[in-house]
């Protein structure tokens, strides 16, 4: 029942350096790709995630290997041919100058227009369809050069959508956007994959978003070979952890987040308590280089659930109340001495 | 609602501006033709292109073989040395890039400046025969030292990935000529000197009826070019690697932009001398009066204000009503720049249009 858009056999990656021995960045690459495919690369930085993307929109050729667009080689496509096919959204930060966010995302409909560039109706309509779909509407007539960070990647995304792909390869769109925006952009790629059909393979330092929203995940860690599943299976096989994890980080596969991997020799502390704000409470505390354990310890903090809002800890005879974990956490700072700037 | 205004205000300041730049183009030949040391009245002008009588008859000698061909000559080079400034900027998408970032004109130069300074060493019969080629001869030479740096550029653009990489070795060829220049200069009499640099304050009455279809062939092919180009150069405006993710053969446009920018550049500099500034503050002027960097629309908005100014800075040169003529660079640069200072300024910054 799938349509195939993309698909990469044994790909090696990397850049031919004249004379010498090419560099190898990947090798060993099985990538594919259906229709209304919404997969997101994952990887630690200088694994190749840009080369292989590089690699897949036929941007600079595989080291080893075939790149495979609905069935066709893309070594022996035409250029026009491949920008039909597939289209891009860079990390490249574009200064058009003069331009409105219509004009921009037209330049899309290059590889459909005329030798001159002229549009006919239906790529004007194209166009409409395009900010339409990336949700730029009311950006339509402003100036691209006034467009606050997230408002132009939504723009670079409706120009890509302009030129009617079927594959849409997207480097690190997320990256230099606020929280809220990144959700934003996320989840309309993956409506838009789902709604328009289109396959959707982007790069992201956005693990908890990728585990959130991606159909499937791919993994390229910095050495060993590219691995993909549903998000959850990477997470139990323990795959995130072995690309990621490091000394000052691990990931807790509970959460599907990272921590930090805490100071030794911290003391240990016991929360009592449910709910939000028993979590916050713990966050804070591992944050402070506290570790937390619920078995009974020498000091516990019951976190009241109630609507006195107050915190209260307990370490022998002692017993003090807090009214916000800031307080909270100076205070055990003081009672353990930890940290070395606390004034006296 | 406030959105549909807006695009019909964007829409109406185009439609209005590019033909209200071709009037004005066609006020400013009329003007050239009519404005000099003598004034020959619009009735008059009527009467000699109409094949009547003219109230006087050394108007028509003045018109036929003084003002019609320099005026040709200014539309010509005006738009070319414009046409060719825009090309360049876009595709090095730098503002400071201008027709000669190349070396073009430091070619040209040295062309010219080996006939004149070297003639000299080699005979007086030589200067003799400089004098019998005329201007044609200096043409010449400019011609072929302009081609011979633009092979060069060409010649490195094809194994050249990166277009700043380019950029800096057209800086190295202009220095380097510029240098030899120097040398040239150095060790010539003042006489060869002065007229070499007579030719470099740029002139567009020098060019006779019979250099004219020379010339007009020269920038209407690389015109025609710019034509071709107008598509690329759009996709170039969001960077190399946009326009090659939209099916853009980057290295082939940027070749054709190369020969279409160089020959335009190229020619009116053999004909016309180094001319400053049109080639950098037209495009920018379009830009800031359009509000767009659609090349569709700016190609011919810079052909008619490239000529217009070309033609009003060089009806400044001759002060209307007295014997003297200034040097057409100086008053290009003279005038030009305030007001593109004054344009840039006002509004707003250059950021927000190129």
């Amino acid at each position: 029942m799938s349509e195939a858009i993309l698909t990469a056999r044994n790909l090696a990656i990397g850049y031919k350096r004249g004379r010498r021995a090419p560099r190898v960045v990947a090798r060993d690459i099985d990538v594919s790709l259906d229709a209304g495919d919404f997969v997101c690369l994952l990887g630690p930085n200088g694994a190749g995630k840009s080369t292989l993307l590089r690699t897949l929109a036929g941007m600079q050729p595989p080291l080893n290997g075939r790149v495979e667009i609905a069935g066709r080689n893309i070594a022996e496509m035409s250029a026009t041919e491949i920008a039909q096919a597939l289209s891009v959204v860079l990390t490249d930060r574009v200064s058009v100058g003069a331009m409105t966010v219509r004009d921009l995302v037209g330049l899309g409909r290059h590889p459909h227009t005329d030798w001159i560039g002229r549009f006919a109706p239906d790529d004007e309509q194209a166009v409409t369809w395009a900010i339409r779909a990336a949700r730029a509407g009311d950006l339509e007539h402003r100036n691209v050069a006034e467009l606050s960070d997230g408002e132009r990647q939504r723009v670079m995304i409706a120009r890509a959508l302009a030129q009617q792909p079927d594959l849409m390869i997207l480097d690190e769109p997320t990256a230099f956007l606020d929280l809220p925006r990144r959700v934003e952009i996320m989840a309309l790629l993956r409506d838009l994959a789902h709604t328009t059909r289109k396959a959707i393979f982007l790069s992201t330092h956005d693990l908890d978003l990728a585990l959130r929203c991606a159909d499937r995940i791919y993994l390229l860690p910095s050495e060993g070979a590219l691995q993909t599943g549903a998000p959850e299976d990477l997470v139990l096989n323990g795959a995130f952890e072995s690309a990621f994890g490091s000394d000052d980080v691990r990931f807790d596969a509970d959460s599907g987040a990272f921590r930090m991997t805490p100071e030794r020799g911290q003391a240990t502390v016991s929360v009592s308590g449910q709910g939000r704000r028993a979590h916050w409470t713990k966050r804070a505390l591992e944050r402070a280089g506290f570790q937390v354990d619920d078995a009974e310890s020498g000091c516990r903090i019951d976190v009241a659930n109630g609507t006195d809002g107050s915190w209260r800890f307990e370490r022998g005879e002692t017993t003090r109340n807090f009214h916000s974990i800031y307080d909270l956490i100076e205070a055990l700072k003081v009672e353990y001495g930890i940290d070395s700037v606390v004034k006296s | 609602m406030k959105s549909d205004q807006i695009d019909e205000a964007r829409e109406g300041r185009r439609s209005i501006f590019v033909p209200g730049l071709f009037l004005l183009l066609l006020v400013a030949f009329g003007l050239s033709l009519s404005l000099g040391s003598v004034r020959i009245p619009l009735a008059g002008l009527f009467d000699i292109f109409t094949g009547g009588e003219p109230a006087s008859q050394a108007w028509s000698i003045i018109i036929h073989t003084i003002r019609l061909p320099k005026a040709i000559t200014g539309v010509l080079a005006g738009a070319a040395l414009a046409v060719s400034g825009l090309q360049m900027q876009t595709l090095f998408r730098n503002p400071l890039a201008d027709p000669f970032v190349l070396g073009i004109s430091a070619g040209a130069s040295l062309g010219v400046a080996i006939v004149v300074l070297t003639a000299g060493a080699v005979g007086s019969a030589l200067i003799a025969g400089l004098g019998f080629l005329g201007d044609l001869g200096l043409a010449f030479a400019a011609t072929l030292g302009a081609a011979a740096v633009l092979g060069g550029v060409l010649l490195v653009s094809r194994s050249v990935s990166s277009v700043m990489t380019l950029l800096i070795l057209g800086l190295m060829f202009g220095y380097a000529t510029a240098a030899f220049v120097s040398i040239l200069i150095y060790f010539s009499v003042p006489e060869q000197i002065q007229s070499y640099i007579l030719w470099t304050f740029g002139s567009f009455g020098s060019v006779t009826w019979r250099q004219i279809p020379v010339l007009a062939c020269a920038i209407l092919l690389g015109l025609l070019l710019a034509l071709l180009c107008i598509k690329p150069l759009n996709a170039l405006l969001l960077g190399e690697d946009y326009a090659r993710s939209m099916g853009l053969n980057v290295k082939r446009a940027r070749l054709w932009i190369l020969i279409s920018a160089s020959i335009l550049a190229g020619a009116t500099t053999a004909f016309c001398g180094p001319i400053a500034f049109l080639g950098l503050a037209v495009p920018h002027l379009c830009r800031s009066l359009l509000h767009t960097s659609d090349h569709r629309v700016l190609m011919p908005a810079v052909v008619c204000l490239g000529a217009t100014l070309a033609l009003l800075s060089d009806l400044f040169a001759h002060l209307p009503g007295s014997q003297y003529v200034l040097p057409l660079n100086a008053v290009t640069s003279l005038i030009g720049a305030p007001v593109v200072i004054w344009f840039i300024l006002h509004r707003k910054n250059l950021n927000q249009t190129f």
